[in-house]
């Protein structure tokens, strides 16, 4: 039956295919090199036309020479074969290939099949929901073109067979679920997934002016982060990520040759801790980032002396981790060489910077009435908070806190740390973000690349080190609203977020959040769904007894088992009442398949004895002997052995000559 | 095969000119105690079929012209009330013959055809509250017009079910009809030929085509026709269990002119599609006509086992 089926041609089908096949390599578009993608395109359009017009169809050796530019393409796009990319544009080339040229039934099984692998490859760039769902509708698509190779007689419109496959989908809903849930998870994947070339944004180790500014531009998200309990205010949401403590008089920056003493400091907190999950976006960075202050660790990072979580490896991938912080704090004493370290200055300080200092000092009874007295000085001198501040040059600071008097968080925070390491009070920088949008429909804030903020910290003898952040104190604003990206003039009071613009404005931001929110779900339940959370599954179903290694060989025994019983009942349909003539019969048959004379499966025995005697008269008596034996003994009232006998000896007999000699006789 | 029956064929071949195909299977529908049902358009020698093959059995045969007026009287007969005797009188109608030809069948009103389909599956008739026994062998050939003709009642499937095969004579090749054109008249010419069979010969023959052996593959292969026009969306239901027993008669007939006393699966496919062709509908079209490809299609999805 098979050879038959798949020789017959399938007019109404390669139309449908050739669109199907558009629809799965769509999404390759952002993920394969343009000239590759140009190729896709070229020969799909060339494929459609041909359709319409049959005499573009390339012939054989046009659609060789296609083959071979497709592979050279790949080659000299990726310079290899293999690996993701060239690989899944190897796939996407091969695909397009057999589109061309499918006509027949077996030809649209194999594109069909080929087209499945490609939705495989698509995963390894991107594994969004959005992706996701398309990809379910393109499957859906391509089962439905199987279901109709299979059928003898078109179906009557297109909606029959998808809403065929959309049933079969339902149906298999519950086995994909129970396979997700149980078959057992790989820890690492297979191959890197999402370490692309792609430019990741996100704060860099090193504070520049200018540097933050450009990433209020962006509106990606940075990291999302639900509360375990009620968030804290607005103005005590500060995300820490890392703290610089040195400085060259331009930039602000950690050496890394002066790593700090991994001593784990041990915090006094006086308000309650917080909870909560943070929902990082690869950054490719080795930070994490927590609510200021953090208490612990998670498992992927460790918590240093000056409280940042660091990681071993920059962060390619996103990332759950549990946090535990609190607004409320006391750090303990300063070590004598991080007390040196906070109060290190650069050659650029000035004769003004010096008067001011001494000013304060002068009329501060302590350390933290300094302080005051700073904070004061920025929000009665007309400082503006702006997101274009003016391009400081040779020094500045300096420019920045006498002269132009409009800068950006970054020029704040590193004015103030300058000025108080200057009047004898340690101090550093901290980056990280600030505030974050809060998604009512999924309960968590959304924290983008516009959130991102500099302060600073001093330490105070009383208090221990204390979070300052100058730029409330020009733009109290900040700390409650988020920045709007509109940038305006140049040196222009920067614009806050208080509302979206209007109904559609709104509803557009709502539908957003929502999208947000369902993201967050399938990342959190689907694609986080780790080895970690499938035993923990396990064990609250009563599974413990099981170790991770036995649980994972009896679910692959399961899987085997089922498909070794599927695969028996398949081939004993297929074999059933196979009687010991048959099997004879089959081998009679074989040995003229290799004269290339194969018997169709619905070609009685008489019609194909006739058939390969017109082929090979000089075997004419043989199979005619053998096949009135085989006729008496399969379909005849009675089996006799002397029959069986000489029909089974016969057949062995039967070894018939490659060739047809022409006797001359 | 017995030269008798080879006669039989070369005789009515003559009559109708290249249609031996034809010929062979009407005579395979006769053989296996069968109704025949012929369909196609007008003047393509469909009557002409039926009077040759009547004759050339030797059958008491009577023909009834269906029109749209006819009575179901008109067929089975009629009860007269006679004044000698005093009582009512069975006066039979043209369905008590060995042969009748039913022409046009689809042209009467279903009641008419009602009448004779009761006779052709009971093969006895009632009227009156009296039961008349028909002579033996009983057999109805119809002919009727394709029924998307003016003027047709069209058989109702259930009805079609009882014609054990529905056949198609198509118009002759081109040498063939030739000959028909310049040659003597059909008719004349059926009525020089002599009657092929003898009395009780066809009544012998359908004994041994009974007894024509059937292997239990070819059951199985007969079953997987049956299973497969059930599973396949392609048509609109299934054939019956009855159209499994029509196959397998039809084939057991072929099989016995083919000179056989074992059916093969090739006697099964070249009956197949004048035993279920009348039977299956597909899904797509209310036409209650195959295409050929379809019977080409069914027989190429199921493996001879």
């Amino acid at each position: 039956m098979k050879q038959s089926v798949e020789r017959i041609a399938t007019p109404h089908l390669p139309l449908p295919l050739s669109l199907v096949t558009g629809l799965t390599l769509l999404p390759h578009g952002m993920n394969l090199a343009m000239p590759v993608n140009l190729y896709l395109v070229a020969l799909l359009g060339w494929r459609i036309a041909s359709l319409r017009l049959p005499r573009l169809q390339p012939g054989r050796w046009l659609l060789l020479s296609a083959t071979l530019s497709g592979v050279f393409l790949v080659y000299t796009q990726y310079h290899t074969l293999i690996g993701r990319d060239a690989g899944a544009a190897l796939l996407a080339v091969m695909l397009i290939l057999k589109v061309m040229e499918a006509g027949k039934r077996r030809d649209i099984y194999v594109s069909v099949f080929i087209s499945y692998f490609v939705v495989i490859t698509h995963f390894l760039f991107d594994q969004s929901l959005l992706l996701s769902l398309y990809l379910l509708l393109v499957m859906v698509c391509q089962t439905a073109l199987l279901l109709e190779i299979n059928r003898v007689k078109p179906s009557p419109n297109l909606y029959q067979p998808l809403i065929k496959t959309l049933l079969i989908t339902l149906q298999s809903v519950p086995i994909a679920l129970i396979l997700f849930v149980v078959f057992p998870r790989i820890t690492h994947p297979l191959w890197n997934l999402g370490s692309g070339s792609s430019a990741m944004t996100g704060l860099s180790d090193r504070v520049t002016p200018g540097a933050i500014s450009q990433l209020i531009e962006s509106a990606e998200v940075a990291f999302r982060a639900e509360f375990k309990q009620s968030p804290p205010a607005a103005e005590q949401r500060y995300w820490r990520g890392l703290v610089l403590w040195d400085t060259d008089g331009y930039s602000w920056y950690t050496d890394p040759e002066r790593p700090l003493a991994d001593t784990s400091p041990k915090i006094t907190h006086l308000g309650e801790s917080l909870a909560y999950d943070i929902f990082l976006e690869p950054h490719n960075r080795p930070w994490l980032y927590s609510l200021d202050l953090p208490l612990k660790a998670p498992n992927q990072a460790r918590l240093s002396g000056d409280f940042q979580l660091l990681m071993e490896k920059p962060l390619t991938r996103p990332l759950r981790y549990a946090g535990l912080s609190t607004t409320d704090y006391r750090t303990p004493k300063l070590s004598p060489d991080m007390r040196q370290r906070a109060l290190q200055l650069s050659g650029n300080l000035t004769q003004r910077q010096r008067d001011l200092v001494a000013r304060w000092r002068a009329s501060a009874m302590n350390d933290s009435r300094l302080v005051e007295k700073a904070l004061d000085y920025f929000n009665a001198n007309p400082f503006v908070y702006t997101l274009t501040p003016p391009i400081y040059n040779d020094n500045p600071i300096d420019e920045f806190l006498f002269e132009g008097r409009e800068g950006f968080c970054e020029h704040y925070a590193t004015g103030f740390t300058q000025l108080m390491r200057l009047a004898g009070i340690p101090a550093r920088l901290v980056l990280g973000y600030q505030g974050g949008e809060y998604n009512q429909l999924g309960d968590y804030f959304i924290i983008r690349q516009y959130d991102a903020h500099a302060w600073s910290e001093v330490w105070l003898a009383e208090r221990g080190w204390v979070r300052i952040d100058p730029t409330a104190a020009v733009a109290p604003e900040r700390v409650r609203y988020s920045i709007r990206s509109d940038l305006g003039e140049e040196g222009s009071p920067a614009l806050f977020r208080i509302d979206h613009g209007g109904v559609v404005g709104s509803l557009f931001h709502q539908f957003a959040l929502a999208f947000d929110s369902a993201n967050v779900q399938w990342r959190r339940w689907v694609i986080g769904y780790s080895r970690e959370h499938q035993f923990s599954l396990m064990r609250g179903l009563g599974f413990d007894f099981l170790s991770p290694a036995q649980w994972g060989l009896i679910t692959i025994g399961m899987i085997a088992t089922s498909l070794l019983v599927v695969g028996l009942r398949i081939t004993w349909q297929g074999k059933r009442r196979e009687a010991p003539i048959q099997a004879v019969y089959r081998r009679f048959c074989r040995r003229l398949s290799r004269l290339g004379i194969d018997r169709l499966p619905h070609e009685g025995p008489m019609d194909f004895a006739t058939r390969a005697s017109r082929r090979r008269p000089d075997l004419a008596t043989q199979i005619k002997r053998i096949t009135g034996l085989y006729i008496r003994l399969r379909y005849g009232p009675h089996s006799r052995e002397a029959d069986r006998r000489s029909f089974s000896s016969q057949v062995r007999l039967f070894r018939p000559p490659r060739r047809y000699r022409k006797r001359n006789d | 095969m017995s030269a008798e029956l080879q006669k039989v064929i070369e005789a009515a071949g003559k009559i109708l000119l290249g249609k031996q195909e034809v010929v062979k299977l009407s005579l395979a529908c006769l053989l296996a105690r069968g109704h025949l049902l012929i369909e196609d358009l007008p003047g393509v020698g469909k009557t002409t079929l039926a009077h040759t093959l009547a004759h050339l059995l030797g059958l008491h045969y009577q023909r009834i012209q269906f029109t749209s007026d006819l009575l179901p009287s008109d067929i089975i007969g009629v009860s007269i009330y006679e004044r000698d005797e005093q009582r009512f009188q069975f006066h039979p109608g043209p369905v008590f013959a060995q042969l009748v030809l039913a022409d046009e069948i689809n042209r009467a009103t279903p009641k008419a055809q009602s009448a004779l389909l009761e006779a052709m599956e009971e093969h006895q008739v009632t009227t009156d509250g009296q039961t008349h026994g028909l002579p033996e062998p009983f057999f109805v050939i119809a002919t009727q017009n394709p029924s998307h003709q003016v003027g047709t009642f069209p058989l109702p499937e259930s009805q079609l079910d009882r014609f054990l095969m529905r056949i198609r004579i198509g118009y002759p090749e081109r040498v063939a009809e030739r000959e028909l054109l310049i040659g003597e008249d059909r008719r004349q010419m059926l009525l020089r030929t002599p009657v092929a069979l003898a009395g009780q010969r066809l009544a012998d023959y359908q004994q041994q085509v009974s007894r024509v052996h059937v292997a239990e593959a070819l059951i199985d292969y007969c079953q997987d026709i049956l299973a497969f026009t059930r599973n396949s969306p392609d048509y609109r239901y299934g054939l019956s269990p009855r159209a499994g027993l029509a196959i397998l008669q039809g084939a057991r007939a072929w099989a016995f002119l083919e000179g056989r006393n074992l059916v093969l699966p090739e006697d099964l496919q070249a009956v197949l599609p004048a035993t279920v062709e009348h039977r299956l509908q597909t899904a797509g079209d209310s036409d209650n006509g195959l295409g050929k490809g379809v019977m080409t299609d069914l027989l190429r999805s199921i493996p001879v086992p």
